[in-house]
């Protein structure tokens, strides 16, 4: 044993601590992030398949439940808002965040896409 | 034995830390801005399919290009993005049955978006969409000739 040691010990316990629970917290965020980036990128694809879909005339029920169901736990508590006129068809879908929160905040609590195609018909 | 008892190559402090906190925040601005840029290669995508989709079923080749354009900018527009950063070029030789159409909507985006800075530098993303004009479509002048 040196004569050092013993006066050390323990002198880094509580910058160990604070800083493994700021880096915890950056890592929980970057994550967090990451999350939400993904969940947009979702709801994205799934917007524009279904307003695809339904302007080539698919029922909006059946498009609506595939959508739901492509977008897994996210689709629970969507809402899909159609419009657009005798031309082009919009498609507004809005739904929760799964990220909670301060950064849940920060990022929006609700994810909103919007996908605007033109009708398909024969000519 | 003095491995127990004292702090020698203990680097687990705020320095040592400071370093992993770093990669989380660089990581965080890459997948963003990278995140960024893929969202907006979708939709000048999206806005190239819809402007051909629009100058393919046009209703007469006067107003195919305009019907284009108005197309690709309602599209991009839609999604939240500036039309002022776009640039659309549509390429078609003449409005007549089998004529193929090109579009490319170009869309300017910052580089990296820094909090507190603002954007820094810029990126060109490009969406790019092709096709014939129907040949069994009506109010299209000729004769069908793809195959020739």
């Amino acid at each position: 044993m040196t004569a050092r040691g013993p006066a050390d010990r323990g002198s880094g316990l509580l910058a160990t601590a604070f800083g493994l629970t700021f880096f915890l917290a950056f890592l929980l965020a970057a994550a967090q992030l990451l999350l939400h980036l993904h969940a947009r990128s979702v709801l994205e694809a799934v917007t524009d398949d279904a307003a695809s879909r339904a302007a080539r005339a698919v029922p909006l029920a059946q498009v609506e439940a595939d959508a739901r169901a492509a977008l897994g736990r996210l689709g629970d508590g969507a809402a899909f808002e159609w419009g657009g006129d005798d031309d082009q068809l919009e498609l507004r879908v809005v739904a929760p965040s799964p990220v909670s929160g301060p950064l849940g905040q920060l990022l929006g609590e609700s994810l909103v896409e919007v996908a605007r195609v033109r009708r398909e018909a024969p000519r | 034995m003095t491995g127990r008892h004292d702090d020698r190559g203990f680097v687990g402090g705020v320095e040592g830390l400071l370093f992993g906190v770093l990669v989380c925040l660089l990581t965080a601005l890459l997948s963003t801005t990278v995140w960024g840029a893929v969202r907006a290669r979708v939709a000048a995508g999206a806005a190239a399919r819809e402007a051909t989709r629009a100058f393919v079923e046009a209703s007469t080749g006067d107003d195919a290009t305009a019907s284009a354009l108005a197309a690709a900018h309602d599209t991009l527009t839609a999604r939240g993005r500036d039309v002022d950063r776009s640039t659309v070029v549509v390429t078609a030789d003449g409005f007549a049955r089998c004529t193929r159409v090109v579009v490319e909507v170009a869309y300017e985006l910052p580089a990296v978006e820094l909090p507190f800075v603002g954007a820094v530098g810029a990126v060109t993303v490009h969406g790019r969409h092709s096709e014939l004009v129907d040949p069994h479509r009506d109010d299209v002048p000729g004769e069908a000739v793809c195959g020739a």
